[in-house]
């Protein structure tokens, strides 16, 4: 895993592969399962935080959480949950902040998961 | 082995289930609880469930109750993959009676040890069903006939008895004794003794219905229990069944001997003890051999009257 500054800016592959048990293709597959539920979960997160919902705010960032986790993702990982914890707590007023943080994370490395998606020809 | 997969995330769905069906597994995948649930009670189950907590209609601690409550045959193996790794999580989890708990995001390598594992005991489970299987059909059957035993005919005369006095349905029961079989053991050995069991077995059973039961109640002493038969109907029937036994012949020792069987028969009178139902087909076979044999004599009435019944 490499960092650099504020936001996670390389995948680890190796350590994405190990999940999968050095299947590239069965990766690639959940990558393109990824790219389309990210951006419908980030959506939901946001609609969540403007509609007042910390349920349905906690429950877009756990399941996107639990998504970073699986591409050993750390500092992500951890920006997502900072997220899930102020719907949790109802805490409304900082979620806003977590929920940038989170979006510029993944604005970096959705274009990864795309990439590696294409290399296996998907 | 078959394994049900319920997990309404299309991530780990995809992920779980494609390393199920590389492994070899049988894969049936559901996205909500209450899909998993119906699939668990129907017929030709899954061995093997892996259900993620968080679903939505039942979530995966609900389900894991459920199929436990049911304590259904066979055994369902249930592994709860969730993201929830609190301590207090798992004891919750294990307290619902799932059999292993899983903490996403988990290696394949991880999950298939644990399937293994689940297999073992899903394997081991079978075989003990087996065993118990096997067991119980020994308790309740004759070894050299295959038909119930004593023990297995006389708790299916009382079960019966019960059901016929709540239905206020008739019953009645015979009691068939090969004649002179000491003799046909005297004269052609024991082996030949237990051709004769088996092919009078074979006759009996051939000639009676469905929902009749019969049993070795004796050496050569069988108990027939015919459910809703009256009387005219049960000295009919035993009347087929002697002469089932007498019309061929036996092959014993590349000889043909001819076999023939008494029977007493007797009703359910709706109030008397089993016991002495019992005791009124005794008494109606001894005097059926009193009588001379091949013949089948009622506890109703005396062998005149049995006679003229058989002669209708």
């Amino acid at each position: 895993m490499t960092f650099s500054g504020k936001t996670e800016k390389a995948l680890d592959w190796e350590a994405a592969l190990s999940q999968t048990g050095g299947d590239r293709q069965l990766l690639a597959e959940l990558c393109r399962i990824f790219l389309q539920d990210c951006p419908n979960l980030l959506d939901t997160a946001r609609e969540s935080i403007k509609n007042a919902d910390p349920p349905g705010l906690e429950r877009a960032a756990h399941t996107l959480c639990g998504r970073l986790a699986f591409f050993g993702l750390v500092r992500a990982r951890e920006q997502a949950l900072k997220l899930e914890m102020t719907g949790r707590k109802k805490d409304l007023n900082s979620a806003m902040e977590a929920f940038t943080g989170i979006e510029a994370e993944m604005e970096s490395l959705l274009p990864q998961f795309d990439s590696f998606a294409r290399e296996q020809g998907l | 082995m078959k394994v049900l997969l319920a997990d309404d995330d299309a991530f780990y769905r995809h992920y779980v289930s494609r390393a199920l069906e590389n492994w070899g597994y049988e894969t049936v995948t559901v996205s909500e609880g209450v899909e998993a649930v119906r699939i668990l009670q129907g017929t030709d189950p899954p061995n093997i469930a892996v259900l993620d907590w968080m679903m939505p209609g039942l979530d995966g601690i609900t389900i894991c109750s459920k199929v436990r409550q049911l304590k259904k045959d066979p055994y369902v193996y249930i592994i709860l993959i969730t993201a929830k790794n609190q301590k207090r999580d798992v004891i919750t989890g294990l307290e619902a009676q799932a059999d292993d708990y899983l903490i996403k995001p988990f290696h394949l390598e991880e999950l298939k040890a644990r399937l293994e594992s689940g297999c073992r005991i899903i394997d081991l489970q079978s075989a003990l069903a087996s065993k118990q299987q096997e067991l119980s059909y020994r308790a309740t059957h004759d070894f050299l006939t295959g038909i119930w035993n004593r023990s297995a005919i006389h708790d299916i005369l009382n079960r019966e008895v019960d059901g016929a006095r709540n239905m206020k349905k008739p019953l009645c029961i015979a009691l068939a004794d090969i004649d002179k079989f000491k003799h046909i053991n005297d004269t052609y050995g024991h082996d030949a003794g237990d051709v004769v069991l088996v092919e009078v077995v074979r006759r009996l059973e051939s000639s009676l219905r469905n929902y009749d039961s019969i049993g070795r109640y004796g050496g050569e002493e069988f108990l027939v229990v015919m459910p809703g038969v009256s009387n005219k109907d049960a000295l009919v029937i035993s009347e087929r069944l002697r002469e089932r036994v007498e019309a061929n012949h036996f092959r014993v020792l590349e000889k043909q001997i001819t076999v023939t069987l008494s029977i007493g028969i007797a009703a359910d009178d709706g109030a008397g003890s089993v016991n002495l139902l019992f005791r009124s087909v005794d008494e109606a076979l001894y005097r059926a051999k009193a009588r001379g044999r091949n013949c089948v004599e009622t506890a109703w009435m005396n062998s005149d009257e049995a006679k003229a019944a058989q002669a209708l």
